[in-house]
């Protein structure tokens, strides 16, 4: 009990969600703001649209409120703010993906990114290209590459994400990386 | 080149940009105060009907107790001429 409350004396976040479970407001506006700058380049990579954007990160920290109660602080709250975030994406990608039209990039397009070094590809537009190329895919699949392979999450790391075991995690993965191929190949680029 | 390097090409190429600032504090308190007005309407409704349901019952009420006599006063009265 007194570690606890020394914990909710020096962690802001800690001392902040007490006070919004309480509904005051201004802690939960610091905590809004404390957090929505990593928050906001999370959901970057769920869409590109500056519009649509704001208002996932928006979506995120609604959620976080009406889930408040449910938050034991036993991982820090950044933790649990990238999983409810994860899930407002991938949800957002669900239901996006129902009326998608595709946008394909043309094969030339792709063969010259493969022949490129990344540090000379331009930013934006690679930024572009990897998300063209991933809309294609069904969002289950989108959401595994973008962690493990985009974002760098560990199997550990992206299963605490999305709820899923372990083991699903490696298997929706492999599934993925297949559909990914075949997607490349049919661009017409070599895949080992 | 397999397929994650591909894609682990393009996020390093693609993980130098920034994405747009954002500030969503009050939007989201906004949010949250119209989703709580908004749980609070259909009670809103519950109450208006119930008051309409409970207006003419409490106005029958009211008649009928104040038509109500006392029996002890209906003895009384019956019997006023003896006490005469």
């Amino acid at each position: 009990m007194i570690s606890s409350a020394s914990h909710e004396l020096t962690d802001p976040d800690a001392r902040d969600v007490v006070h919004a479970r309480q509904g005051d407001a201004d802690a939960y506006a610091r905590i809004i703001r404390r957090h929505q700058v990593e928050i906001g380049s999370r959901m970057w990579r769920f869409t590109r649209d500056k519009m649509e954007h704001d208002e996932l990160v928006q979506e995120v920290f609604v959620e976080a409120y009406l889930g408040l109660g449910r938050f034991r602080g036993e991982a820090p709250l950044g933790h649990w703010l990238a999983r409810i975030a994860t899930n407002v994406g991938y949800k957002f990608w669900k239901n996006r993906y129902r009326n998608l039209s595709y946008s394909s990039v043309p094969i030339e397009e792709w063969a010259e990114i493969a022949a490129t070094d990344p540090e000379d590809l331009d930013a934006a537009r690679a930024a572009d290209m990897l998300h063209r190329l991933l809309d294609q895919l069904p969002p289950r699949d989108r959401l595994i590459l973008t962690l493990r392979y985009v974002e760098d999450l560990s199997v550990e790391e992206a299963a605490a994400q999305t709820g899923w075991t372990q083991t699903m995690v490696k298997v929706q993965a492999w599934r993925a990386r297949q559909k990914l191929r075949k997607l490349l190949e049919q661009a017409g680029i070599e895949v080992n | 080149m397999n397929e994650i390097d591909f894609i682990r090409k393009l996020a390093h190429a693609a993980g130098r940009t920034e994405s747009p600032p954002v500030d969503v504090s009050a939007r989201v308190l906004e949010a949250l105060r119209s989703r709580e007005d908004e749980a609070w309407a259909p009670l809103a409704w519950v109450a208006g009907f119930a008051l309409a349901a409970a207006l003419p019952v409490a106005v029958m009420a009211f008649h009928v107790l104040d038509g109500w006599s006392d029996p002890t006063l209906n003895v009384y009265y019956a019997f006023r001429w003896v006490m005469l």
